[in-house]
């Protein structure tokens, strides 16, 4: 029998008779890395992928991933010993969440995170990671929210603008906040966020205060425009550009990305049915 | 103290056994269920990872209550049961239903110790003791949303067959009046989101949509035919995960194999969702067919052989391990399925693989029962429902 499985989609062509570029087995591990924009690919099976130190476990866990990704910054910038585990509390502000705490190495220990604010917090870290946990992806796509929630506001790396609803056969693409059924479910909703933003923006105050005192600058500047932000009217508020420049899309997500396009927010075509 | 749980399975409702097993749905010759599942977080409390003993009963308490009004509003019945205070049993129930997970039956977010400040409960070993639930919709049990899982809230649909785009639709119906149950409670649950990194999850590897695609595939042809290998390393290419019956962790006995998505970031869920429904899934159903075809024009005598021999030693052991039974029922099933056996049906089989299972039997007969009772109850069970 011959069964062989076609390439799916473009990104990851499947070849199930690539050979091993060390031996003639077949290749089962496949490594792509991208190098000072330069693509590398590698194909080994598993013993010579195993002898490289390559993970041959097609979908490492979360942890070994992040181990790996530490092990490697932390060798390529010599600061080894930055990530050691500190007892709680008592981590350098910069390498942890400023609301729930949660520092970089109690991550890289179990893999998850503690609050929705960690995403802001690890963007840095979490970004290569992410593209290797999802195949590339770094940008959203899909359903949102009916209402995008204050987490939103209180990001302030994160791009501004959200993604497309994602439209639906039987229903109307999910609707903006702007855009609710009603003149007092909208002036409901106004107040709501009112309320939260008052008390995301006296949280932040109380950071801001804490980086200071702690001397962290950096995070306290990040700090300061999100206060700016955050006290700013709400419209304008989600349409202010972000104080520091959201991370750069990889090259491939860039083009055809519809949620950093600056127009107002479109309907993604309907998919084939 | 939370109030033990007021809702147990009751042995006929066991018996019963769920509506995704009923062995129909398109494809069902391969395809014994599909599944989709989203996770969700609320704005306003931490990850499980960091919450307190106090914000996960708060997020239990918020999450109930909006659950049993989606259910009327959703006109389904839905149940809630207290997952912490559930029997032991009940709960190993509802983990061999696939209703929740291990880990939510056993209260560990995983990879995290026990809190020091849980009360130990009286079964430690297997109950952590902390706030959590399920709420499953009744008689069906197609829907089932987990709270305090990994993440505050883990909805899944369940159906028979390759029924992925009809589950999501339910599934994103049920997401949809989740978050917009304002009027008469006075709130909604509003959902952690970012534009860059859509629905935010404990973990990395679920952020964007928080879906997650699975179909069960029976392939016994295509294990037989030494091809499994090929279509695991395609659909590694392809970065899905193949796992065993019972999930993570679980190996691939009886030739059940589960087909995951692992991708949740920068591909929508329709794209996902008909990616598994018109290309991977279809592919691998065509293969095994054709091996099936293949099989039984060229090995027909090693088939029948292979078939009719399970049937007989499942119609006539006195002794039965789980493994052995989950081995003797896949061979059947492809018995059935290759039309050579008449007489047992997809769902008979379907059934029993639920049926046989440690909590099942003795729920069924009432009574606890040790490694070796199990043994003489599941060949008793499976005679019985088999005889001629």
């Amino acid at each position: 029998m011959h069964a062989r499985l076609a390439g799916h989609r473009a990104r990851t062509p499947i070849s199930l008779t690539v050979k091993c570029d060390r031996c003639e087995s077949e290749a089962t591990v496949h490594e792509v890395t991208i190098k000072g924009g330069k693509r590398q690919e590698r194909h080994l099976c598993e013993s010579c992928a195993k002898a490289d130190g390559l993970p041959v476990q097609p979908h490492a866990p979360i942890t070994q991933l992040l181990t790996q990704y530490i092990t490697s910054q932390v060798q390529a910038t010599g600061l080894a010993g930055a990530h050691k585990p500190t007892a709680a509390g008592r981590a350098p502000p910069s390498n942890s969440c400023p609301v729930c705490a949660l520092t970089h190495a109690q991550f890289r220990q179990t893999g998850l995170l503690g609050c929705p604010h960690c995403y802001a917090a690890f963007e840095g870290q979490l970004s290569p990671l992410l593209a290797r946990a999802h195949d590339g992806g770094t940008q959203h796509t899909g359903k949102s929210p009916r209402r995008i929630s204050t987490t939103q506001a209180q990001v302030p790396q994160m791009s501004p603008e959200r993604p497309p609803a994602k439209a639906k056969s039987d229903k109307q693409p999910a609707p903006d906040v702007a855009a609710q059924p009603s003149a007092q479910a909208a002036a409901q909703l106004a107040a709501q966020v009112a309320t939260q933003v008052a008390s995301q923006i006296a949280e932040t105050r109380k950071h801001l205060a804490e980086a200071i005192a702690t001397e962290n600058y950096e995070q306290a500047a990040a700090l300061r425009d999100e206060l700016i932000r955050l006290e700013s009217p709400p419209k304008a508020a989600r349409k202010a550009t972000p104080t520091k420049p959201p991370a750069k899309p990889n090259a491939k997500s860039a083009g055809d990305d519809p949620a950093i396009a600056p127009s107002k927010p479109k309907v993604k075509p309907e998919e084939p049915s | 103290m939370s109030q033990p749980s007021p809702f147990t399975f009751t042995t006929a409702a066991v018996k019963r056994g769920a509506d995704w097993l009923r062995g129909q749905g398109a494809d069902s010759d391969v395809v014994v269920s599909s599944r989709v599942r989203l996770a969700r977080n609320l704005v306003g409390f931490p990850f499980l990872t960091r919450a307190s003993r106090p914000q996960r009963q708060a997020i239990v308490d918020l999450c109930r209550e909006r659950l049993l009004a989606a259910g009327a509003i959703g006109a389904q019945q839905m149940i809630w049961v207290d997952v912490q205070a559930a029997p032991p049993l009940d709960r190993t129930l509802m983990v061999e239903r696939h209703l929740i997970s291990k880990e939510h039956a056993r209260g560990l977010v995983p990879g995290q110790p026990p809190r020091p400040d849980a009360p130990p409960p009286a079964d430690k070993e297997t109950n952590s003791g902390e706030p959590r639930g399920v709420a499953i919709s009744l008689p069906d049990e197609t829907l089932s949303v987990m709270v305090n899982e990994e993440d505050h809230l883990r909805l899944q649909v369940l159906r028979s067959g390759l029924e992925l785009s009809a589950a999501f639709e339910h599934i994103d119906r049920v997401d949809d009046l989740l978050e917009g149950l304002c009027p008469a409670t006075g709130g909604e649950l509003a959902y952690a989101f970012a534009p860059r990194f859509g629905y935010l999850t404990a973990c990395p590897t679920n952020v964007g949509t928080g879906i997650r695609v699975s179909v069960m595939l029976h392939l016994p042809a295509l294990k037989l035919a030494g091809e499994m290998d090929k279509v695991r390393r395609a659909t590694r290419d392809m970065a899905l995960a193949v796992r065993g019956y019972y999930g993570e962790g679980s190996d691939a006995l009886g030739e059940f194999f589960q087909i995951s998505n692992q991708t949740t970031l920068g591909r929508a869920e329709r794209e996902i969702l008909h990616e598994f429904e018109r290309e991977i899934i279809p592919q691998i159903i065509r293969y095994e067919r054709e091996a099936r075809r293949h099989l039984l024009e060229k090995r027909r005598r090693l088939i029948e052989d292979k078939v009719f021999r399970a049937l007989g030693a499942l119609r006539h052991a006195r002794l039965l391990t789980p493994e052995e039974a989950l081995a003797l029922l896949s061979d059947v099933r492809l018995g059935i399925v290759t039309g050579l056996i008449r007489e047992v049906t997809e769902q008979d089989v379907n059934q029993l693989i639920l049926l046989t299972q440690p909590a099942h039997l003795q729920r069924i007969l009432g009574r606890d029962m040790d490694q070796g009772e199990r043994r003489e109850a599941r060949a008793d069970l499976v005679r019985e429902r088999l005889a001629i």
